[in-house]
């Protein structure tokens, strides 16, 4: 009978064993989440490009846009002609549920993307603008200065705000330009603008002054396009020094704004 | 002389013992404790100088080990050491030792049987005589006796007043083991009263087995715990489907003779059960493991004595009882199961007690408030005002369990384990009888699960299953003198926890989903019964009561139902899914709590008045039998709703990974509520959804009937049965959201007669009309929505009446020998106001309704066969344990329908009731040997009515299937006390279809969803010129469309027992 008992507790002992050894917690199977990338690109009418998102061909840039759905983290972006020419090659950081922008503009032979990093911003009643030269005529380098004048002709030079080799490749680093009334109290914003004087810098050239507020072949800034001269806060610019008007209205090379857009 | 010669004899005996004597008394030193009995006699032989001589037999012996009591023992105490241990005895004569073997101790033998009448009734208090020995002993109150004599061969004589006395020789009995005998008794007329009847052990056995199989008053099969043993089988539900005329649906309900759930009743210990399932009339038996089970009994005729609460069949299930050999068995075993051992198993986080049974925190009920409580606030928390009522909602969602992540796991092999131990004490003359048991069962499952619905949806899903199965039950039972009483206790517990993964094409919101719904429910059972027998006065008077208790409850918490979906196909990334919080659609994303307890008390008392009549042993017996029951079900169904914070829009969850969007963290930041709804997503706060049910069903019996004897052959029982049933249901009307209570009271006089001719000792002609009934279930009388969270669809009860069902059944049968039968049986039943579940297209989805049908009329055929063959060779020892066995039922069946019922505007179909099969097909082959044995079991149904609509293009029907389950077990070592089986549970693994009469899509001629089959004649369309089976009377793949695909796998399970 003890033998029988001694029998059963060792088989219970064993069973207990067996059963509470059993795998209580199960693998997660996880899943991604997921963002949006909005793509808008401006090309030139006779150019179609395609875009991959990790390696993977994904579709043809459409005029209005494209929107993909891409799992959160980073996604390497690359944008090809049709002739598999690597035009834009990039990262791209996509956040759950959030949309992220890679707007652009294809020159014929190079993208221009808008800079989306949101940590960049201008201080207080300053605005933040980068330049590139799409003026064929224009040097393939610049250094450019930049002034304020009113529409009465008066011009208020700004020692410091410089930038050298404008190029036509690519965008140059941003430069701060501050509400003119912050310069001087005086000034009313609405009438004063920036304008946007150049010097030819290709390397053993002759530093020409290539755009002269004299000449009247500068450049000026408004501030959303469609000659918009009303102050925008946190307004951050990607300015390209384009030709002045086809039809010769005027020899003033007027403001193009590549991107413009507002951080929060 | 003599004396001269006598005293030198007597001074030398007197030397040589006290020389002897000296001997052993001698001390002798030990220096270890165990040693084998060859050195105990080696230190003997040097420390004390004697000679020891012996034989082989002894030699043999001493090699075994021996345990040395005390290190310095003398001679004498060394040597009763070898005779305590190893049955070696001694004799010591002048210094000379001889050893010597004693002959083994024998154990005795049982004799053991059941002293019955020719109507196969017990005689408690006959007369057993063991001739030989001159021994007498009594049969218990069951007529059961036990007497326990050494190995012989002996004569037994039975004698009981007013009986023959009979005289039976060549009983064999064998050491240690049991000698099963029934006997026979016949009624002793007036001039053959001092007659004795002389019978051998073999005719008497063969006559014992007869009188139990043939003289059943009403027609039944059964099953006893030795079939049990021998089968596969791990629950009743499985050993039930070996029952002639018996299916098993969804592995777990019983369809007698085509008939299912409602027209069939369950009595545990002979106890009425409570429904297990909270939206049927029906008992899950795979809840009962079959370990416990003595007996199954299936009657599928009426006798006044039994409720009239059956038309197919009334299972009578037995548990162990007082045993007669103590016993200790345990088994274990381990299964296969080919679609999931071993393979990944999805399902969301488990319970830490899963593997014992139980729930744990990730079950629980938010915190903070009861349901009710915040039913009562959740209307103003839509408003943006109500800051603090949604700060209130907020914090109670909040304490939601975070258990919505679906994990991975490997599906382990089945595990089960049983122990069950037997006792039966002898108490003077009485005897206590103690049966425990426990079970454990663990299963891991992923069965196939597709669905489709014309122009809905079109799903591939899997059921995961984990489930936990525990059973006990302690029995005791005592008797003293022609009395019994017996308490049994049974308690059952199940958890099981199922996920259904599903992927597809919602067709209807053109998107593609990948959702899941999960169903945990844990199931408890707890049934006691306190019974009596007792035999009163010479004659025999026998009376018997009985009082139970049943607790059953069914809890079915945190059920989740995650809806995640995407543009049509081909329109977004493969795993970009958005979501929807703002409707009441269960289906797109929701919670769900129920809960359901059931009590039910009965009480029964029965006494039988046996009397003779024409010489002729006659009985008279009446009784009463009451229930009262009672059902509470609640049920909490919540759609998961997003709430627009104050100052902005809803969060839109497009793009989340679906664990971030179902999380109680977005409950607990107020963007996330629980919107009340009822099953069909009515809105609970402004027209009430019928959260539940309560009620409860009085139920008083009377009855009296005779069981008379014409002749030798003609027998009646007939008699009268008179049912008071009262139920009552209250709940709110999904409808009006008003409070309501429904009533259903009805006395039921329900008659009946079983007339049996004997045509010769192994045949009987059986004719038998009865009328019975089936009432609806307190769920079904309530107007409340169940929500099925797998199928999504709503199912609700009405206001039903209860069925009356007239019933005829003729069988002929034949018991060729002991444990054969062959038998043809006819049936035909005629329904009044029959209820079934009815399948109805609405603007949403399908739901289905229990309603009242006018009519029905079934009329069957049943044959029946267990046959050895032996018949083939008579000598040849293999084929006498050879069994072939098989049944078949045949059904036709008509319905006739209400105009509601039918949109053919025929009102009558060709069509058996919903859960029917048109036929049932079991066939088997078995060997038993002494030690090996092999079974191989085939069954096969009808197309299978699964739900019925009001066209039959819109009724649903199983594809017939075949299934074949095969066993080989061994028996080995001492007496076959242990025993190795390998079961193959449905080798061929067939899928299961479930389809409807109507074109599938991609048809080149009819559109998706046109019927492909004739509804009712006249009807406003019609078939192509020659299509084959315009009746749909089977399944066509090129016409008929499938509703659902399963398939569960073969299950292949070695097990292990061992007896001691």
């Amino acid at each position: 009978m003890r033998k029988n008992i001694n029998a059963v507790l060792l088989i219970f002992a064993a069973i207990l064993t067996l059963i509470t050894s059993c795998k209580k917690v199960g693998e997660l199977m996880a899943v991604p989440s997921f963002g949006n990338l909005s793509v808008k690109f401006n090309t030139p009418a006779d150019h179609k490009l395609l875009l991959r998102i990790d390696g993977q061909l994904k579709d043809t840039l459409k005029d209005d846009g494209n929107l993909f759905q891409l799992e959160v983290g980073d996604n390497k972006i690359s944008v090809t002609d049709f002739q598999g020419k690597m035009v834009l090659d990039t990262t791209i950081k996509i956040e759950r549920s959030k949309t992220a922008s890679l707007e652009g503009v294809f020159t014929g032979a190079v993208v221009l993307l808008d800079n989306m990093d949101l940590t960049i911003k201008p201080q207080t009643d300053s605005l933040l603008i980068r330049f590139i030269t799409t003026d064929p005529l224009l040097p393939d380098q610049m250094d450019i200065e930049i002034s304020l004048c009113d529409f009465g002709g008066t011009t208020a030079p700004l020692g410091n705000k410089k930038i050298s080799g404008i190029r036509k490749d690519k965008f140059s680093a941003y430069i701060q330009l501050p509400n003119p009334n912050v310069i001087d109290p005086s000034f009313d914003s609405t009438f004063m603008f920036y304008v946007i004087e150049g010097y030819d810098a290709t390397p053993g050239g002759t530093r020409r002054k290539v755009m002269s507020i004299d000449e009247l072949s500068v450049s000026f800034l408004d501030y959303r396009g469609a000659f918009d001269f009303v102050w925008v806060p946190n307004n951050i610019i990607s300015f390209g020094i384009g030709p002045a008007p086809e039809d010769g209205s005027t020899t003033l090379r007027n403001p193009k704004l590549i991107f413009q857009r507002t951080n929060p | 002389m003599q004396k001269i010669l006598l005293i030198p004899f007597l001074i030398a005996t007197f030397f040589s013992n006290a020389v002897a004597g000296q001997v052993l008394d001698k001390k002798l030193g030990f220096s270890d404790r165990n040693i084998t009995g060859l050195v105990l006699i080696n230190t003997v032989k040097e420390q004390s100088g004697a000679e020891v001589t012996y034989d082989e037999a002894v030699d043999k012996v001493l090699t075994r080990q021996i345990a040395v009591r005390n290190m310095t023992p003398s001679v004498r105490e060394a040597l009763n050491w070898l005779k305590a241990d190893m049955r070696v005895t001694y004799k010591n004569k002048d210094n000379y030792i001889i050893l010597t073997l004693l002959p083994p101790v024998q154990k005795p033998g049982k004799i053991s049987g059941k002293i019955v009448d020719d109507k196969g009734e017990p005689l408690p208090g006959a007369s057993i005589k063991i001739v030989e020995l001159n021994k007498r002993i009594q049969s218990n109150v069951d007529g059961s006796y036990q007497v326990s004599v050494p190995s012989g061969n002996y004569t037994l004589e039975v004698s009981y007043m007013s009986f023959q006395t009979k005289r039976i020789a060549d009983v064999l009995v064998k050491e240690d083991l049991l000698t099963k005998l029934d006997i026979v008794l016949n009624p002793a007329t007036n001039a053959l009263s001092e007659v004795v009847v002389r019978s051998s052990y073999r005719k008497e056995s063969i006559n014992g087995l007869y009188a139990r199989q043939k003289n059943n008053a009403a027609l039944s099969d059964g099953i006893t715990a030795e079939q049990i043993s021998r089968s596969p089988d791990n629950n009743t539900a499985q050993v039930l489907r070996r029952v002639s005329g018996l299916q098993i649906s969804q592995n777990k309900y019983v369809v007698i003779r085509g008939l299912s759930d409602r027209y069939n009743n369950l009595l545990l210990n002979g106890a009425p059960m409570p429904s297990s399932e909270p939206n049927r009339r029906d008992f899950a038996f795979d809840m009962v493991p079959s370990a416990l089970v003595d007996n199954i009994v299936v009657n599928k005729t009426a006798t006044p004595d039994l409720t009239g609460e059956f038309t197919g069949g009334l299972v009578q299930i037995t548990t162990k009882d007082i045993p007669e050999e103590n016993f200790t068995q345990f088994s274990v075993g381990s299964g296969y199961n080919t679609r999931a051992t071993g393979k990944d198993f999805t399902s969301l986080g488990r319970s830490k007690n899963a593997y014992l049974g139980f729930a744990d925190g990730k079950y629980d009920k938010p915190k903070g408030m009861t349901f009710q409580q915040y039913n009562q606030i959740v209307s103003q928390v839509e408003d943006r005002q109500n800051v603090d009522q949604r700060k209130q909602a907020a914090a109670f969602l909040g304490t939601l369990p975070d258990n919505w992540a679906m994990r991975k796991y490997t599906a382990m092999p089945m595990q089960n384990y049983q122990l069950s131990l037997g006792r039966a004490i002898p108490i003077k003359e009485n005897q206590l009888g103690i049966i425990a048991a426990l079970t454990y069962r663990n299963e891991q499952e992923a069965d196939q699960n597709d669905r489709y619905e014309t122009y809905t949806l079109d799903y591939k899903g899997t059921d995961y299953t984990f489930s936990t199965t525990l059973g006990g039950s302690l029995n005791l039972a005592y008797r003293f003198g022609k009395n019994k009483i017996t308490l049994k206790n049974t308690y059952n517990r199940k958890f099981s926890d199922l996920l259904y993964q599903f992927e597809g094409h919602d067709i209807n919101n053109s998107s593609i989903v990948s959702n899941y719904s999960n169903v945990t429910v844990i199931n408890q059972l707890f049934q006691s019964v306190l019974s009596g027998e007792h035999t009163l006065g010479k004659r025999g008077i026998k009376l018997d009561w009985q009082g139970s208790l049943a607790d059953l409850s069914r809890d079915q918490p945190y059920t989740k139902i995650m809806d995640r979906r995407r543009g049509d196909i081909g329109s977004f990334e493969p795993e970009y899914y958005s979501y929807s919080f703002s409707d009441r659609q269960a289906s797109l994303g929701s919670l769900y709590y129920s809960d359901l307890k059931e009590k039910s008390y009965s009480w029964a008392t029965n006494a039988q008045l046996p009397f003779k009549l024409l010489g002729l042993m006659q009985s008279f017996k009446a009784g009463y039998q009451g229930k009262y029951r009672t059902a509470d079900f609640g049920a909490d169904i919540y759609r998961i709703r997003s709430l627009a914070p104050a100052t902005s829009s809803p969060i839109d969850y497009s793009g989340y990974a679906y664990y971030d969007v179902y999380n109680p963290v977005n409950f607990a930041s107020g963007d996330l509520y629980l919107y009340p709804i009822s099953g069909s997503g009515k809105d609970v706060s402004t027209s009430g959804s019928g959260q539940g049910y309560k009620g409860f069903q009085r139920l008083n019996a009377f009855y009296g009937m005779f069981d008379l004897k014409f002749t030798k052959q003609l027998r009646l029982i007939a008699g009268m049965r008179a049912e008071r049933n009262d139920q009552n249901i209250s709940g709110l009307n999904p409808t009006n959201g008003k409070e309501e209570l429904v009533s259903l009271k009805k006395t039921d006089w329900l008659p009946s007669a079983n007339l049996i001719y004997s045509l010769t000792d192994q045949m009987n002609v059986r004719l038998a009309a009865y009328k019975t009934v089936a009432r609806p279930d307190l769920r079904e009388l309530s107007s409340f929505e169940y929500f099925d969270p797998i199928i999504m669809r709503n199912i609700s009860g009405n206001n039903l009446k209860s069925t009356t069902v007239e019933n005829l059944d003729l069988r002929y049968e034949f018991y060729p020998a002991p444990g054969e039968i062959i038998s043809v049986s006819g049936f035909y039943k005629k329904f009044k106001d029959p209820i079934e579940l009815q399948l109805f297209q609405t603007s949403g989805r399908p739901e289905y309704r229990y309603v009242n049908l006018e009519g029905a009329r079934d009329i069957g055929i049943e044959l029946d066969l267990r046959k050895s063959l032996n018949f083939i060779m008579p000598e040849s020892g293999l084929l006498k344990n050879i069994y072939v066995s098989g049944s078949l039922t045949w059904l036709k069946a008509t319905v006739d329908l209400a105009p509601t019922q039918d949109s053919t505007g025929v009102y009558k179909r060709d069509r058996p009731l919903y859960g029917q099969s048109p036929y049932i097909i079991n066939g088997g082959i078995s060997y038993t040997g002494k030690h090996f044995g092999i079974n191989a079991l085939y069954n096969r149904y009808g197309k299978r009515i699964v739900y019925a609509a009001t066209a039959q293009s819109y009724d649903e029907y199983e594809r017939p299937c075949d299934i074949v389950d095969l066993q080989f077990s061994y028996k080995f070592l001492k007496q076959q006390r242990a025993e190795v089986k390998f079961n193959i549970s449905d080798l061929l693994n067939q899928q299961l279809l479930i389809y409807q009469n109507r074109y599938a899509p991609g048809h080149p001629v009819y559109k998706e969803g046109d019927p492909s089959v004739q509804d009712a004649p006249g009807v406003g369309y019609k078939l192509a010129d020659g299509q084959p089976d315009p009746e749909g009377l089977n399944y066509n793949a090129g016409y008929d469309v499938v509703t659902a695909r399963r398939r569960n796998g073969t299950n292949f399970s070695l097990s292990f027992s061992y007896k001691f």
